[in-house]
């Protein structure tokens, strides 16, 4: 469990305070996987460095595993540290030494014996698939592998929480879906929680529960995946969704089609996604839709559904979405 | 045949086959004496430097700044003016201010500036993020100083003792004028001074010959550990 209460990181500039976290409060719960969203700069990686305290705050609790971090000592830290598992953007592997050896790097010291260090070792990285890589130096990797590497390093003391910074933004789309397998994967059989530091809402949908979107220092929204997925009620989260989604690329397509008439976008989640909703508005209204795209994917298990559609009259249409309201249906005018 | 082509062409250096011995065992062991005193001594003011920089791991404005300007200041000194203002220290110190161990102490003086900054450059390209994902690991600064700092900078470390064994030579050569010892004394006293250019000719060629030693050595080192990186 991490909790952060009140965070605020203040960063002294030149002649004026940068604030990167203002006054932010966020709970994740042990075996979650988490995800922060935000455009670069708005403190989301800020935020992930609190949470094992590489950055303090300027003011805020931070109490992970129920253990207040800034109440501890240099060393007292350091040892919680083990407990929190961190990966990066850029991967920060030693050149200077093996695969194996990396993976060791943590484990040195630890009082572990050497046996016992080589079976843990050759064990995680048998889990990342990267076993028959063990004696090989990080630039003959490809970049998915290095990653790969980060992961089982960061395992190797048993952590309890992975935070992930940005961990697939250097990465292509294909290894970017392998390594968000792997880690639901460790997520599922390890139990550890994850925290997900990205900017890409895909990643997010891919492979988080629930999630957070940050604005300039501050959580603007937040909840379960598959609710702010249906219902986002931010336009920054909106437009997050929309470039997770096949929509956004749909859409101009679909508009140049449809010039002069108005499009309206349906969005429903849950039982409804299987339900007629146009038969129904037709029987209720009298209105016909003519469904210019439809798409339902699943979150978490939970279906998702997004429309484009005309009506053949305007005239009740603001009951219609009233209607919809009620049902858990978001409808929103398309604008162009 | 040999023999009378050296006479020919080289009157008095073929004379002196065993001052040129005894000329390049003193400056051997005045760069390699020099380069271990200034080597320790420069490696912790380097670290120092990197450690108490604006970006270091223990930021320290005040001391970062003494040591910066002790650093500057000591690179600024022309080494020629340096050998004669160290010497009351130097005769404190050894006792003496003539012969090869008394310009050893100049030389050590000259070149732990040279080699802190050298130092100091060195560890500052090892990747902040690794050093970031030792921290998140939970080292400690001096764990961090020793495996990963001198570890992961090591190439370019070697680099730079490399570069200044190499800069070393040729203080201790030019030690030789104010009354040190090795190769730059023979071919100043016994060559230059003299008029017997085939002396200072010789010289220079040992001179050169212990450089482009240092370098193969240092080149073979690199190779050695750089495990098909360099």
């Amino acid at each position: 469990m991490i909790e952060l209460n009140d965070i605020v990181v203040k960063f002294p500039q030149k002649g004026h305070v940068v604030t990167a976290v203002n006054h932010v409060s966020l709970a994740v719960d042990d075996g979650s996987m988490y995800g922060i969203v935000g455009f670069s700069g708005a403190g989301k990686s800020t935020l992930v460095r609190v949470m094992n305290l590489l950055q303090k705050p300027t003011s805020g609790s931070v109490i992970v595993n129920g253990t207040d971090l800034i109440a501890l000592s240099e060393r007292a830290l350091r040892k919680e540290r083990r407990n929190i598992g961190m990966i990066f953007q850029h991967f920060n592997l030693m050149e200077s030494r093996t695969i194996f050896d990396n993976v060791d790097f943590p484990l040195k010291g630890s009082g572990i014996s050497k046996v016992e260090r080589r079976q843990r070792i050759e064990k995680l990285l048998d889990l990342v698939g990267i076993l028959e890589k063990k004696d090989a130096y990080p630039y003959q990797l490809s970049g998915g592998q290095k990653q790969r590497v980060a992961i089982a390093r960061a395992l190797a003391t048993d952590p309890k929480i992975l935070l992930c910074d940005e961990a697939t933004s250097a990465l292509d789309p294909k290894t970017t879906i392998a390594v968000l397998q792997l880690l639901k994967e460790i997520n599922d059989r390890l139990g550890i929680t994850i925290v997900i530091i990205t900017h890409e809402m895909q990643v997010v949908k891919e492979i988080c529960d629930h999630v957070a979107v940050m604005e300039e220092g501050k959580i603007i929204e937040r909840g379960e995946v598959a609710d702010i997925f249906s219902n986002p009620q931010k336009p920054l989260t909106q437009d997050f969704i929309r470039t997770a989604g096949h929509i956004d690329q749909a859409e101009t397509t679909i508009l140049e089609h449809v010039a002069g008439e108005d499009v309206y976008e349906l969005r429903f989640s849950g039982s409804r996604a299987s339900e007629p909703i146009l038969i129904d508005i037709y029987k209720r209204f009298g209105l016909t839709a003519n469904i210019l795209y439809a798409n339902v994917e699943y979150l978490q298990n939970k279906p998702l559904g997004t429309m484009l559609v005309t009506f053949d009259s305007s005239d009740q249409l603001g009951e219609v979405e009233q209607h919809l309201q009620q049902d858990g249906i978001s409808m929103s005018k398309v604008v162009r | 045949m040999f023999g009378s082509f050296m006479e020919h062409y080289f009157p008095y250096a073929s004379q002196m086959g065993s001052d040129f011995t005894q000329a390049t065992e003193e400056t051997v062991l005045m760069t390699v004496s020099a380069m271990i005193i200034a080597g320790v001594i420069g490696l912790i003011i380097g670290i120092l430097l990197l450690l108490t920089g604006s970006r270091g791991l223990s930021p320290n404005a005040p001391l970062y700044w003494v040591l910066d300007q002790i650093v500057n200041i000591g690179r600024s000194i022309p080494f020629i003016i340096l050998l004669a203002i160290i010497m009351p220290f130097t005769r404190l110190i050894v006792g003496t201010s003539i012969g090869t161990t008394a310009v050893t102490v100049p030389i050590v003086v000259g070149t732990i500036p040279f080699f802190a900054r050298q130092v100091q450059n060195a560890l500052l390209e090892v990747d902040p993020g690794v050093v970031e994902a030792a921290q998140a690991m939970g080292l400690g600064n001096l764990a961090i100083v020793f495996r990963v700092y001198l570890k992961e900078g090591l190439i370019s470390l070697v680099r730079s003792v490399n570069f200044t064994i190499i800069n070393l030579i040729g203080l201790t050569a030019m030690a030789g004028a104010v009354g040190g010892g090795g190769l730059g004394a023979t071919a100043l006293q016994e060559g230059y001074q003299r008029g017997r250019t085939d002396v200072t000719f010789v010289a220079m060629i040992l001179i050169l010959i212990f450089v482009f030693l240092t370098q193969i050595i240092g080149n073979a080192l690199l190779r050695l550990i750089a495990h098909g990186r360099a």
